[in-house]
C-alpha cells in the first residue's frame, strides 16, 4: 500500500475544488486551438508553402508552447506545496503521523504532477493535427512528449525544492524560478560559450540543446528532432531525469532535517523592513556628546522610538547625515533587489551581444517588454503589499486613531513606496535606455519605425506606469479586501498593458517589414491579436468577477475620500468614546 | 504498525532532562514523572519551560542533555513509536481551512494507516465526543474558534492514543467553550487516556487535574497530587468569620481567645490565623458561641492554585 496516498488524495481533492485548475486546462487547449487556427488560417493564404511545411511550422509553434509550459507550469504547482503546510502549521502534524519525508514529498510530487501532465494532455489533440498535415513523423512527436515530460518533472521538482528551502510563497516562486532560469538560460549559454571554444563539448551541448533545437528549428526546412539519434537523446533525457532525481534527494535530506522548525504557524509575510516616511516635522536629533558616542551608534540600528512618524525608518534613526548611514547599513533589500534586476539586465545585454545572429532590434525590443513586466510585478507587489500589510495587521485602526490627517497617511505610503522603488526604478530606466541604443545601433532602418515616437512614448510610458502604480497600488492596497499574487498579476496587466501593447505592436510592425508576404501575416497577426483579446478577456472576467467586492469599495467621486478609512475612524471616534489627543484642532480635520 | 507498551511504565519519565537554546536554558535538569491514567496539569509561567518540555515528548525538539521516556519509549531514539502511541496538540495550529471536518479527520486517519471502514466509524466516535457531529460536513475554514480547538482535539484522537499533549487547549476560548473542553478531557481521562496539559487557567486546572506540577525558568518547583499543593504552605490555617452586620461588636471576643493569631476584620468578615494544626477548630467555635458570638458562617479559607502558584514561582522570566 501507497503510504503517500492520502497525501495524494488530498491534493486532488483540493485541486478538483479550485476554479484554476478548469481554467488553465482551458487556457492552454483555447491557446492550442487557436494556433492551430492561425497556421490553418495561413495555409488558406499562402498555398505555396505546401502542407509538409505548414506541418512543420505548426508543430515549431506547438512544440514551443508546449516546452514553455514545461518548463515554466511545474513551479507553479510545486513552489508553495510545501511551504504552506510550513506557513499553515500543518507540517509538523503530517510527521506525527505514521508518514516519512519520503511519503510526504513524494505525495505532494504526485498530486501536483497529475494536474500538471492533465494540463500538458490538453495539446496532445491538437499535436495529432501536425501529422495529419505531414512532415511530421511520429519519432518526432514522441520525443517532443518525452522531452515535456521529462521537462515538467523536473521543473515540479525544483518547485518542490524551493518550497522545502522557503516558507512564504513569493520568495519560493521567486527561488524556483531562478533555478529555472539557471538551468535553462544559463547553463544553455555556458554550452554555447564552451562549443565554441572547445569542439569536445559538442556531444553536451547538443544533448541538452536537444529540447530547445525542436523550438529552435522553427520554419520550413528544420528537422532536427528527427534528424537526432536516439542515443544522444536518452543521454540528454537521462541527464534531465538524474538532475531531477539529484534534487529530489535534496528535499528529503533537507525536509528531515528543517521540519521541526515549522511546527507551529508562521506569519504569512515577512515582516516589512520599510515603514512610513516620516513627516516633516521631524525634530533633528541633537549631536551625542562623546559619552554618549557609543549610545548614538547603538541607536543606529535599533528603533528610536515605538512612534514609526518619530523619525524610526526600517530601524535606523534618521539623522542629517540620513542617506550615507542607510546606504552602509546592511539593512537594504531594495539595493539587493536592484542588483537583481540589473544582473538578470546585464546577462540579457551579454546574452544578446554574445550571440551570433540574434536580431538586435527585435530582442532589445523584447527585452525592454519583458523587464517592464518583471519591474512592474515588482513594483505592484511592493505598494500594494506594503499598504495592505497596514490593514491587515491591524496597524491602519491604530494610525487612523492618531491625530493624522487620512490624506497624510496615504501621502506617506505613496512616499516610502517611492523611496523603496527608487534603485529599480532607475536600474528599469538605465536598461531601457540601453535597449534603446542597442536598437538604434543595432538596426539603421530604425527611422522607419518612428523611432522618436515611439522611444519618446515608451518613456512617458514608463513614467506614467510608475505613477499609476504607485498611486493606485497604495490605494488599492489600504482598500482591497483580500490581497494575493493573482491580485497583483492582474493590477500588472491592467496599468501595464498599454506599454505592452505599444512594445507588441512596434515588435509586430518590425517584424513584418522583416517578412516577405506582408499582407499574408498582417493578417496571421490579426487573427493571433484577436485571439490573444479574447483570452485576456476571458482572464480577466475571471479576475473582475473575484474582485468585484474590491472594485465596488473604491469610492470614485469629485474627492478621494477613502470610504474604508472613513468608517473605522468614524467608529473609532464614536462620540461615546472620545479620542485623547493633544491636539483636538486636527482630529476634526478631514481628507483632502 | 502497533507498539506494545509494559503495563508497569510511567506514562511520562524524564530524567535531567535538559533543553538549551544558545545561551538561554529553556529546560534545567527536569526530573518528571507523569503515571499511567493522570490528568496532569503543567503549570509556569510564560517562557517557564512548559511548550520546549511538551515540544521534547512529542518528538519535535531534541534534549538538549537527559533523557524522556513516554510509555517505555525514548523520545529521540525511538521517535516513530512514541508518534504512534502520543496525540499532540501545540499551542497554536494550523487546521486545512479548504478541507470539510471529516475529510480532514479522514486524511489523518489515512495518515496514521487506519483502514478505511474502521476510519469512517472512528470519525464518527470522535466527532460524537468533541461535540462536532453535526459540523462533520462543514467547511474547516468556516469554524469558529472554539470548533477548530475541537476539531483538534479529534485529530488528537484519531489514532487512540495512550498519552494526550495537550499545550493550552483553552486558550482563545470563551467561557462555555471552556468549560465543554474540560469536561471532554475528564470524559477522556474517564476512559484510560494519560493526559498532560498546560494551562494559564489555573482555577480549571484546580477543578480538573489530579496531578501538578509547577515549573518556573526551566526547573521543577513542585510536582504532586493536587491535594497536596498547598501543603507546604498550610502548616497554618486561616479562618474567616460572619457575625452579622456589625464585626466590630464581636471582635474583642475573638481577642480574648488567646490560640487565635492576628483577628482583623476583612470585608465584614472577621478574619484569624490558628499557627497550630493541632488546635481543633470546633473548640474555638464552641468556645465564641458560649461567648454570644452571633456566628451566621465559620469556614477555612481553601488555598487555591493561584496562591500556591505565586508562592512557588517568583515572576521571573527567561
Amino acid at each position: 500500500m501507497l503510504k503517500c496516498w492520502p497525501v495524494i488524495e488530498r491534493g486532488l481533492r483540493i485541486m478538483s475544488r479550485a476554479r484554476s485548475t478548469y481554467f488553465s486546462r482551458i487556457g492552454i487547449g483555447v491557446l492550442g486551438i487557436i494556433g492551430t487556427m492561425m497556421m490553418a488560417f495561413f495555409d488558406a493564404r499562402s498555398p505555396n508553402l505546401g502542407n509538409n511545411n505548414i506541418g512543420l511550422l505548426m508543430f515549431s509553434f506547438l512544440s514551443m508552447v508546449i516546452l514553455t509550459f514545461s518548463i515554466f507550469s511545474g513551479i507553479r504547482y510545486t513552489s508553495d506545496c510545501i511551504a504552506a503546510e510550513k506557513r499553515n502549521g500543518t507540517l509538523g502534524l503530517l510527521f506525527l503521523t505514521d508518514l516519512t519525508t519520503m511519503d510526504i514529498l513524494l505525495g505532494k510530487l504526485s498530486a501536483n504532477s497529475f494536474r500538471a501532465l492533465l494540463n500538458l494532455l490538453a495539446t496532445v489533440p491538437v499535436l495529432s493535427f501536425t501529422i495529419l498535415y505531414g512532415g511530421v513523423t511520429i519519432e518526432m512527436v514522441l520525443k517532443l512528449s518525452l522531452i515535456s515530460v521529462n521537462q515538467l518533472i523536473l521543473s515540479l521538482v525544483i518547485g518542490l525544492t524551493a518550497s522545502v528551502f522557503q516558507t512564504q510563497s513569493k520568495a519560493a516562486f521567486s527561488t524556483a524560478s531562478s533555478i529555472v532560469v539557471g538551468i535553462h538560460f544559463i547553463l544553455p549559454f555556458i554550452a554555447t560559450l564552451l562549443q565554441k571554444h572547445f569542439s569536445q563539448f559538442v556531444w553536451f551541448t547538443n544533448g541538452y540543446f536537444q529540447a530547445f533545437q525542436i523550438a529552435g528549428m522553427g520554419g520550413p526546412g528544420g528537422n532536427a528532432l528527427g534528424a537526432g539519434s536516439w542515443l544522444a537523446f536518452a543521454v540528454t533525457q537521462g541527464f534531465v531525469l538524474g538532475l531531477s532525481l539529484i534534487l529530489f534527494r535534496v528535499c528529503i535530506v533537507k525536509l528531515s532535517h528543517s521540519w521541526r522548525n515549522f511546527t507551529n504557524p508562521v506569519e504569512s509575510q515577512p515582516a516589512r523592513k520599510f515603514r512610513l516616511w516620516p513627516s516633516r516635522s521631524t525634530p533633528k536629533p541633537k549631536p551625542a556628546s562623546k559619552s554618549e558616542s557609543h549610545q548614538s551608534e547603538a541607536s543606529t540600528t535599533q528603533p528610536a522610538s515605538g512612534n514609526r512618524f518619530a523619525g524610526n525608518r526600517g530601524g535606523l534613526r534618521l539623522t542629517s547625515s540620513f542617506p550615507l548611514d542607510y546606504l552602509f547599513s546592511r539593512r537594504k533589500p531594495e539595493i539587493t533587489s536592484a542588483c537583481a534586476m540589473g544582473f538578470l539586465a546585464a546577462l540579457y545585454l551579454i546574452i544578446l551581444k554574445v550571440t551570433d545572429g540574434f536580431d538586435e532590434p527585435i530582442a532589445g525590443l523584447v527585452g525592454i517588454m519583458l523587464s517592464n513586466l518583471i519591474f512592474k510585478w515588482q513594483w505592484a507587489s511592493v505598494v500594494i503589499g506594503a499598504a495592505h500589510r497596514e490593514r491587515r495587521d491591524g496597524t491602519l485602526e491604530f494610525l487612523i486613531s492618531t491625530p493624522l490627517k487620512l490624506s497624510t497617511i496615504f501621502i506617506s505610503l505613496r512616499r516610502a513606496a517611492a523611496y523603496d522603488l527608487r534603485y529599480s526604478i532607475i536600474v528599469q530606466a538605465l536598461f531601457q535606455v540601453i535597449m534603446h541604443l542597442i536598437i538604434f545601433v543595432g538596426d539603421s532602418s530604425s527611422k522607419e519605425y518612428h523611432f522618436w515616437t515611439f522611444y519618446c512614448t515608451s518613456y512617458v510610458f514608463l513614467i506614467l506606469d510608475i505613477a499609476a502604480l504607485i498611486y493606485g497600488g497604495a490605494w488599492l492596497g489600504l482598500t482591497c479586501v483580500n490581497y494575493s499574487n493573482a491580485f497583483t498579476q492582474s493590477i500588472v496587466w491592467i496599468i501595464g498593458m498599454p506599454t505592452f501593447l505599444l512594445y507588441l505592436l512596434i515588435i509586430l510592425f518590425s517584424s513584418i517589414q522583416a517578412m516577405p508576404n506582408e499582407n499574408d501575416f498582417q493578417m496571421m497577426w490579426l487573427v493571433m491579436g484577436v485571439g490573444w483579446a479574447v483570452l485576456v478577456i476571458l482572464f480577466c472576467k475571471a479576475w473582475v468577477t473575484r474582485y468585484i467586492r474590491i472594485i465596488g469599495s473604491i469610492p470614485f467621486g469629485k474627492k478621494l475620500t477613502f470610504k474604508y478609512l472613513e468608517v473605522s475612524r468614524n467608529s473609532i471616534h464614536s462620540p461615546s468614546a472620545p479620542v485623547p489627543s493633544s491636539n483636538p484642532a486636527k482630529l476634526s480635520s478631514q481628507p483632502d | 504498525m502497533k507498539y506494545t507498551i509494559q503495563p508497569d511504565v510511567p506514562a511520562v519519565e524524564t530524567i535531567n532532562l535538559t533543553r538549551t537554546y544558545e545561551a538561554l536554558t529553556a529546560l534545567n535538569a527536569l526530573d518528571l514523572v507523569v503515571n499511567r491514567g493522570d490528568l496532569f496539569g503543567f503549570i509556569g509561567s510564560n517562557g517557564a519551560g512548559k511548550t520546549t518540555t511538551l515540544r521534547i515528548l512529542s518528538t519535535f525538539l531534541s534534549p538538549t542533555a537527559g533523557q524522556a521516556r513516554v510509555l517505555g519509549y525514548n523520545v529521540v531514539t525511538q521517535a516513530d513509536a512514541v508518534r504512534h502511541i502520543i496525540g499532540y496538540m501545540p499551542d497554536f495550529f494550523g487546521v486545512y481551512r479548504d478541507m470539510i471536518v471529516s475529510e480532514y479527520l479522514d486524511f489523518f486517519g489515512a495518515c496514521y494507516q487506519i483502514g478505511a471502514n474502521q476510519r469512517v466509524q472512528t470519525i464518527n466516535d470522535v466527532l460524537e465526543l468533541v461535540g462536532l457531529h453535526e459540523k462533520k460536513d462543514q467547511l474547516i475554514g468556516a469554524l469558529s474558534r472554539g470548533m477548530q480547538q475541537r476539531l483538534g482535539l479529534a485529530r488528537v484522537l484519531i489514532h487512540d492514543p495512550e498519552l494526550l499533549l495537550l499545550d493550552e487547549p483553552a486558550s482563545g476560548l470563551d467561557p462555555r467553550a471552556r468549560v465543554e473542553m474540560m469536561a471532554i478531557l475528564q470524559e477522556l481521562q474517564k476512559m484510560g487516556k494519560t493526559i498532560i496539559i498546560s494551562s494559564h487557567i489555573l482555577s480549571e486546572l484546580q477543578a480538573l487535574c489530579n496531578r501538578v506540577a509547577i515549573i518556573e525558568k526551566g526547573s521543577l518547583k513542585y510536582s504532586g497530587p493536587i491535594e497536596g499543593v498547598g501543603q507546604d504552605l498550610s502548616s497554618h490555617k486561616v479562618f474567616r468569620v460572619h457575625c452579622g452586620p456589625n464585626p466590630e461588636s464581636a471582635l474583642p471576643a475573638f481577642l480574648e481567645i488567646p490560640e487565635l493569631v492576628n483577628p482583623t476584620i476583612l470585608k465584614g468578615r472577621i478574619s484569624f490565623t490558628l499557627e497550630d494544626a493541632s488546635i481543633d477548630p470546633a473548640r474555638i467555635l464552641h468556645q465564641l458561641i458560649s461567648a454570644g458570638v452571633p456566628i451566621r458562617d465559620f469556614h477555612e479559607e481553601e488555598i487555591s492554585l493561584e496562591k500556591v502558584f505565586m508562592n512557588y514561582t517568583s515572576g521571573e522570566t527567561q
